[in-house]
């Protein structure tokens, strides 16, 4: 199992610089020469030609990917193009704001996904089974920006009970914070809760038709009592899968609901910087999101790995 | 990291079966999902002839209208009429989706035969370059290509089209993985045919199904990724109506007129609710993986 495990982290090493070439080439060979972009339209070409010179754009591609790259590895981010700032601290800060929110809609998602989905499965042929399925189909159905924007309508502007959007720090206004944080969370969870709902269902119903709980039952235990000891635990497998999975769609979803509500996460930050060409600092905040994407795929792997022995010596 | 197709959907599918065995509920989605993209397509062909109003017309004295009369569903900020806009918008919505599942598909579904064509080496190694490309989820790529070539339509398109191209070479290979297993396929190997011949003859029309199923589910990711990418302001640009564009102008009014929101909202509510029923209604027809235990 540990040959396993180790063969996926060299796995996920080398996509990850196999990644970072692709972040890499794709900002540097394109149109939109960095030098050009901090100097401004008005520079001479011999002001530009000094500038790259300073910023190191002279070099041969590689040499300068090596070095980005180096640097990278030690945390160094580099220092902005336009102004002139850290990149990493930058990044680091609104990274801490886009977890706080990505994981509190993973648990909204799941604090309604798994009721929701055992009561479904439990009275599946009921109307209230089916009205469950129909509002989890729609909720599929509704963009979580888009439910953003319904929710500041209701909440925000016609009832006026929470904040359209903003952020507060959890330590010097931990209310606020809450205030901030709901309705961004609701938005951003609403389509996974919605998905994980389905998974639940699904999983509750198979797990309902196995032999073992059949004996469960036989033992005496009530339907509902049998499902709660030997269902659920059993029914959970398949659903951390999905949950896993939809992380990482969770971390980009974040990005267009930090835009719905002004917060100041990595998604605004990327979107700022791209209104701006800021070339390096867009290189480091796509890598920080597609290192975390590869990161939460090879977690799942590696829990898998250790929850079913028949993948421990697979592939 | 293995590559992993979506492959919890089968369960959802069967179990669905299993709440009315009669099998209506399954032809119900179909009929549901094309009912509503019928509405999307009808609104964008009969944009093209005609609107209520001109969609990119600018009406000074006519700012922010509520619903009713002359303006069936109001005006917007700049006075152009709601509805004309929303008939147009469909439009866009279908060529990004149109164009992006054709660059993925010709893209992906070549690339997950030859891998699943071939065993060994060059499938592993094609498909840790797949692995590569599925780290970049098509949004993110497209906010990249934004950033480099310049936010619109056609970079849009583009980069949804090759961040989706990954998901079709997964299941194109997956697919092709079980008919190379096929007698007929043996057979077709045995006379003598080489393998052009069999991935064109053989695999492609066997794994149509499970492809044109994709193709559904794609196509309300790309509708709603344009939708995200233009309220962003990476999309589509203005004049031209798009959705995303509608709901982020709108937004700066909520105060004033908030059922500006609601209308390009439903628009795009209905267009991935029809692409969603249609995927899932889709898959139990021609999924073979969903027919072994009919």
């Amino acid at each position: 199992m540990l040959l396993t495990i180790a063969r996926r982290i060299g796995i996920f090493a080398a996509t990850l610089v196999a990644a970072s070439i692709i972040t890499f080439l794709m900002l540097s060979i394109l149109p939109g020469n960095a030098a050009r972009v901090a100097l401004g339209i008005d520079a001479t070409e011999a002001q530009v030609a000094a500038q790259e010179q300073l910023m190191g754009l002279d070099r041969p591609l590689y040499i300068q990917f090596f070095d980005w790259f180096g640097h990278l590895v030690i945390g160094d981010f580099g220092t902005s193009t336009v102004s002139g700032q850290e990149i990493g601290p930058q990044i680091g800060d609104a990274l801490a704001i886009t977890g706080v929110l990505v994981i509190s809609s993973v648990i909204l998602a799941l604090l309604f996904a798994i009721p929701m989905g055992i009561l479904s499965a439990v009275r599946q042929n009921k109307a209230d089974g089916v009205i469950i399925s129909g509002i989890s189909q729609i909720g599929i159905s509704i963009p979580g920006f888009l439910f953003g924007i319904l929710l500041v309508a209701l909440f925000a502007v016609k009832l006026k009970w929470l904040p359209a959007g903003g952020w507060d720090d959890p330590g010097v206004d931990f209310v606020g914070f809450l205030e901030h944080l709901i309705l961004p969370a609701i938005a951003l969870g609403s389509v996974q809760g919605a998905v994980l709902s389905r998974y639940v269902r699904s999983s509750v119903l198979e797990v309902m038709r196995e032999d073992f709980l059949r004996t469960a039952r036989a033992k005496g235990l009530t339907p509902n009592r049998a499902l709660m000891r030997h269902g659920l635990r059993n029914a959970a497998i398949p659903v951390m899968t999905v949950l896993g999975l939809q992380i990482a769609s969770l971390l980009i979803g974040a990005v267009v609901i930090e835009r719905v509500f002004a917060i100041p996460g990595l998604g605004s930050l990327l979107l700022d910087k791209v209104a701006l060409r800021d070339l390096p600092s867009i290189q480091g905040i796509v890598m920080v999101l597609v290192a975390l994407v590869l990161l939460l795929n090879l977690l799942i792997d590696i829990a898998y790995t250790i929850v079913d022995p028949r993948l421990r010596s697979a592939s | 990291m293995t590559t992993t197709t979506p492959a919890p959907a089968p369960a959802i599918s069967r179990l669905r079966r299993n709440a009315t065995p009669s099998g209506k509920r399954r032809n119900g989605n179909l009929i549901v999902g094309l009912v509503l993209i019928g509405l999307i397509v009808f609104a964008a062909v009969l944009s093209a002839f005609w609107t209520p109003f001109d969609p990119e017309g600018v009406f000074p004295q006519e700012l922010l209208l509520p619903p009713g009369g002359e303006h069936l569903l109001g005006t917007d900020n700049f006075g152009r009429d709601v509805l004309s806009s929303i008939l147009r918008g469909a439009q866009i919505s279908l060529i990004v989706g149109v164009v992006a599942v054709g660059i993925a598909a010709v893209l992906g579904v070549p690339f997950g035969i030859v891998a699943g064509m071939n065993p060994g080496r060059l499938d592993q190694f094609m498909m840790r370059g797949n692995d590569i490309l599925l780290a970049f989820p098509a949004l993110l790529l497209a906010i990249i290509f934004g950033a480099v070539f310049g936010a619109n339509t056609t970079t849009a398109m583009i980069a949804l089209g090759i961040g989706s191209a990954p998901s079709f070479a997964s299941i194109a290979r997956s697919g092709t993985q079980q008919v190379m297993s096929r007698e007929y396929v043996q057979a077709s190997k045995a006379s003598g045919k080489n393998g052009w011949f069999v991935g064109v003859k053989h695999v492609l029309p066997n794994i149509s199904g499970i492809l044109i199923v994709q193709a559904s589910v794609s196509f309300g990711i790309a509708v709603l990724a344009e939708a995200a990418l233009s309220y962003l302001g990476l999309g589509t640009t203005p004049p031209t109506p798009s959705w995303g564009r509608m709901l982020q102008d709108a937004q700066g009014y909520l105060y004033v007129q908030p059922l500006l929101v609601v209308w390009p909202g439903i628009a795009i509510a209905i267009a991935v609710l029809g692409f969603n029923l249609l995927g899932d209604g889709l898959r139990d027809r021609l999924d073979p993986r969903m027919q072994v235990k009919r």
